[in-house]
């Protein structure tokens, strides 16, 4: 809640400035605003990012390597700074991971690889900079694209649409966060399930696996619709990172749906080459669904969720293929909720040995 | 609505943005007739009396759009140069219709040997910028750089501050707007004249057909030496109250400026020649949804026969609705217009008339049924004068009223024409239409050439490509690349052959004239050695630029662009980086081509992409 309001009181000054101060100074004082709010809140985060970008754009624009040391020296540091970071926090309670980190190493991930096919023209230092320092998408995503990024910017103007639907989706992001999630899913449903007496412990916790993915998901499409509402309101049109996950028919579907802009980029930078090295997709959905995993947090718990998605994923193979059928529909929502909800049920718990006491309850196996 | 009436009505919306050009420069309707009023006062200053003409040429978008305003407000003829004109041409032209006063860039003087006392140069940002810093500074400017100002456009405009504008009350319908240089190298420039009448009329057909009005926004970044650059350009957007926008040049090499400015600058409408969109179907990739905003209506396809195939595909590409122009010079614009409504649209035929009269005849001029191949004839307001100082040839093409265009049609059973091919030999080279006349005119005066022809063969991206096939009586000329360095000297560099053929002699038929079939034949058996190159990938990258460019191998280096090598333009762009995707046997992305700036760059790319490979 804080960070979102520190993220507003930069992001409102910004957006009066970019449309008052010529078109060639916006990218420099949007990258000013972005740094100061770093420094403010994360100026550790800050370093890291700056180092990165500059790193990074000098050593791939570099012609002393060959293109293969260039992608593989890009890769292999941006993963290890935040395979360190996640290892720390899972390690060390007093360590605080780098605001945002998790998306700009995933944004400057696409950018490198993006560079080394030859889809991304590395043209300017400022562009590169504007791309990692917008405050928008900074903390917690979506994981915008560079080109995308570019595109807007060379097509940028002034364009009343774009302002009442960001204020639009400000509004609503906002509505998710606190009406959707903090207060019915956070507060009154925990309110009414902590009330309910210890002979309805079935029922109080799958409500409660129910009530942690819902309010997980309002929480972040909020924060989403926030971020995109802000981006708008700059000129720029930023990728959506949900499209109504839980009217998915079946857990593939699903993961094109929810939190689209990490499940994207995981399909073309892991899925893909894994699935074409070893032409065997399933190996691919296996690694890809062990990294969202362990992106999210390092730990067993997450490891076995992502290898549980994997299974559900499988499974949508065998899901029924009569999409004219309410029928079949319903019952297909159905299981894609509870099976996100249960599976879920590994993460929400404090230690692995409490998600399976709850997981027991469930399916009624104590 | 004429060109007084005009001037009357844009008067009332001053604020009004005529013009967005490079730099995001903006020229609002009270600019422009400001500047108009005082070019009255230049016009007299030069003693010009109404029907004398003007020549202007400039890379100074602004200044043409001006002088070409004003003069048709005074009364004047305006002739438009290219400014990558050649010296002969241009002698040749002047010699023709001998113009009162010559408004052009500082480098045509020499080049061209024109009259000081008859000139004057568009010098706009220099002059302008060191007067303003000398004044900024408090420094008085020194007498050369007054006596410079006032010679030059539109610094010497300042003399006549605040002054009424010294127009005459009308202009005269019949009076001649302008004359457009369509072919002829030398000896016998073809003159183009267009009334008043003419223009004004076709302009109100236009806005009809485009759908126009004060709201538009025209983006026409085509070439304001030929008709459809100024008339579909700053003229249209006039005429309709309406904002030209040219803010870049036409560049294939930067193709995303287009892209990127549908968007940016809210358009409307956009021009296109069949080239250009040769190049969007090549490079769409990530810009698919360019033409997708709730602002923009059609792309508007003029200056060359559009081909169904690549008309369809772009169309597909990018979701977006493509309008084709049939017309010719003689014709201002347009004169058959396929769309932009659903009965007049359909793909593959240049669709229906509008405003004018058609009819298609046989070689004894009976008028053919559906279906039936003959020449296609055009009558109405909009058909030119006549070629200026060319009465036999006005004779021939204009008989009736009718205007004979060359063109072979036909009229299908729902009414829509196509064309069919071509009575005369005229070239359609990357929309440029070229008479090989006048290439072959040139080749001949080179030394040790005996017998030459120019021809045009079908071509994916130019829609055809010139081919001159050369008979030497000496071992000297029987060099391509000298053959080029000659050729580029004297001719504009859409009018330099894409290949050049030696042959031992000519087959001809019974009259004596050179077969056209045989030669044909030779050009497709013809190998080019781009396909057999040898050597590492930068020496074959030489190797390519050096055909494809048609110079010396030794001046191709790993730095050469199209800045610092002949022969690379926008167009042979293109058709380089074809032929090493060919050669090579890779794809290059829509950035990767962008982002290609010289031979070391394409080289780079390569590697990376045969490794991954």
């Amino acid at each position: 809640m804080s960070e979102l309001l520190i993220v507003f009181l930069f992001a409102i000054p910004l957006i009066f400035l970019a449309w008052m101060i010529p078109q060639k100074y916006v990218l420099n004082v949007q990258i000013a605003f972005t740094s100061l709010f770093l420094l403010y809140t994360s100026y550790w985060s800050f370093f890291i990012l700056a180092g990165i970008t500059l790193l990074n754009f000098y050593w791939l624009k570099s012609d002393r390597f060959s293109p293969s040391l260039k992608l593989f020296g890009s890769i292999s540091i941006l993963s290890l700074v935040l395979v360190a970071a996640k290892v720390l926090y899972s390690i060390n309670d007093n360590w605080i991971l780098p605001l945002g980190m998790s998306y700009y190493i995933f944004r400057n991930l696409h950018y490198t690889i993006d560079v080394s096919l030859g889809k991304i023209k590395q043209d300017s230092l400022i562009n590169y900079l504007a791309y990692n320092f917008f405050l928008p998408v900074l903390i917690i995503g979506p994981i915008n694209k560079y080109n995308d990024f570019i595109r807007d910017w060379n097509r940028r103007r002034f364009n009343k649409d774009f302002i009442s639907l960001g204020l639009e989706r400000i509004l609503f992001g906002t509505a998710k966060i606190f009406i959707l999630g903090n207060y019915i899913f956070s507060y009154k449903v925990s309110v009414y399930l902590n009330a309910l007496p210890t002979e309805y412990l079935w029922h109080k916790t799958y409500l409660e696996s129910l009530r942690f993915i819902f309010n997980a998901y309002y929480q972040f499409a909020g924060y989403s619709d926030i971020a995109i509402g802000l981006s708008l309101l700059l000129g720029f049109r930023i990728n959506e990172n949900f499209n109504n996950p839980f009217w998915s028919t079946n857990m593939r579907e699903f993961w094109t749906r929810y939190h689209m802009s990490l499940s994207g980029f995981c399909k073309d930078y892991i899925y893909e080459p894994i699935a074409a090295y070893f032409r065997k997709p399933i190996v691919g959905v296996l690694i890809t669904m062990l990294i969202i995993a362990l992106w999210h947090q390092i730990n067993l718990q997450y490891l076995i969720w992502g290898a549980v998605q994997t299974i559900g994923i499988y499974l949508a193979r065998y899901a029924p293929k009569s999409p004219n059928n309410k029928l079949t529909d319903i019952i297909s929502r159905f299981f894609v909720i509870n099976f996100f909800a249960i599976s879920c049920v590994l993460v929400s718990n404090e230690s692995l040995e409490e998600a399976i006491v709850k997981l027991k309850i469930i399916f009624l196996l104590n | 609505m004429n060109i007084s009436e005009l001037f009357k009505k844009v008067h009332e919306f001053p604020k009004r943005t005529f013009a967005i050009l490079e730099d995001d420069q903006k020229i609002t309707y009270g600019d422009i007739i400001n500047t108009a009023n005082k070019i009255s006062h230049l016009f007299v200053s030069f003693g010009l009396q109404q029907g004398e003409k003007v020549l202007l040429s400039s890379t100074d978008k602004l200044a043409i759009a001006e002088v070409t305003l004003a003069a048709y407000r005074f009364g004047l003829t305006v002739i438009l140069l290219d400014f990558n004109s050649k010296k002969g041409r241009v002698k040749g032209i002047i010699e023709a219709c001998k113009p009162s006063l010559f408004i052009v860039d500082p480098n045509l003087l020499q080049e061209w040997n024109l009259e000081t006392d008859k000139t004057l140069l568009v010098k706009r940002s220099k002059v302008a910028k060191s007067v303003v810093f000398k004044k900024l500074f408090n420094k008085a400017a020194t007498n050369e750089a007054v006596e410079d100002s006032l010679k030059s456009f539109p610094a010497c405009l300042k003399n006549f501050e605040g002054l009424q504008p010294v127009f005459p009350k009308e202009v005269s319908e019949s009076a001649i707007a302008y004359i457009m240089y369509t072919s002829g190298s030398t000896s016998e420039p073809k003159g183009v004249m267009i009334t008043h009448a003419n223009l004004f009329s076709h302009l109100e057909t236009l806005k009809n057909v485009y759908k126009m009005d004060a709201a538009s926004k025209i983006l026409n970044v085509l070439n304001p030496f030929h008709a459809d650059g100024i008339n579909q350009g700053p003229l249209l957007s006039f005429y309709c109250g309406s904002t030209w926008l040219s803010p870049f040049g036409l560049d294939t090499t930067q193709l995303e400026k287009f892209y990127f400015s549908i968007y940016k600058y809210e358009i409307t409408h956009a021009f296109v020649v069949p080239t250009l969109l040769a190049f969007f179907e090549k490079l769409h990739l990530g810009f698919e949804d360019s033409f997708k905003t709730s602002d923009f209506k059609f792309l508007i396809s003029v200056a060359a026969q559009l081909d169904a195939r690549l008309w369809q595909s772009v169309m597909d590409i990018f979701k977006v609705k493509i309008i084709n122009v049939y017309g010719l010079t003689e014709t201002v614009n347009g004169s058959i217009y396929c769309g932009p409504e659903d009965s007049n649209f359909k793909v593959g035929t240049i669709g229906k008339p509008v405003d004018c009269e058609v009819k298609i005849v046989d070689e004894n001029g009976n008028e053919c049924l559906s279906n039936e191949k003959g020449e296609l004839l055009l009558k109405g307001t909009h058909i030119m004068l006549g070629y200026y100082n060319n009465a036999e040839e006005n004779k021939q093409i204009i008989k009736d009223g009718w205007l004979h265009t060359g063109d072979i049609a036909l009229k299908d059973e729902d009414g829509f024409y196509s064309i069919v091919g071509r009575k005369k030999s005229m070239i359609n080279a990357g929309g440029f239409r070229i008479q090989p006349e006048e290439i072959e005119e040139v080749i001949l005066t080179m030394e040790g050439v005996d017998a030459c022809k120019v021809i045009g063969v079908p071509d994916p991206i130019l829609i055809e490509k010139i081919i001159a096939f050369l008979k030497v009586d000496r071992i000297i000329v029987k060099d391509e690349v000298v053959c080029y360095k000659f050729l580029r000297a004297l001719l504009e560099p859409e009018k330099v052959p894409s290949q050049i053929i030696f042959v031992d002699d000519f087959q001809r038929g019974i009259s004596g004239k050179i077969m056209i079939e045989p030669l044909k034949n030779l050009a497709l058996q013809t190998k080019t050695l781009t396909e057999t190159s040898i050597g590492s990938n930068l020496e074959i990258l030489f190797q390519i630029a050096a055909n494809v460019f048609k110079v010396k191998p030794e001046e191709v280096s790993a730095t050469s662009s199209s800045i610092n090598l002949a022969g690379w333009d926008s167009m042979n762009n293109f058709i380089y980086i074809t032929t090493i995707e060919e050669r090579f046997k890779v794809q290059f992305s829509t950035s990767e081509i962008m982002s290609m700036k010289n031979i070391q760059d394409i080289d780079r790319i390569i590697t990376m992409k045969l490794k991954n490979v």
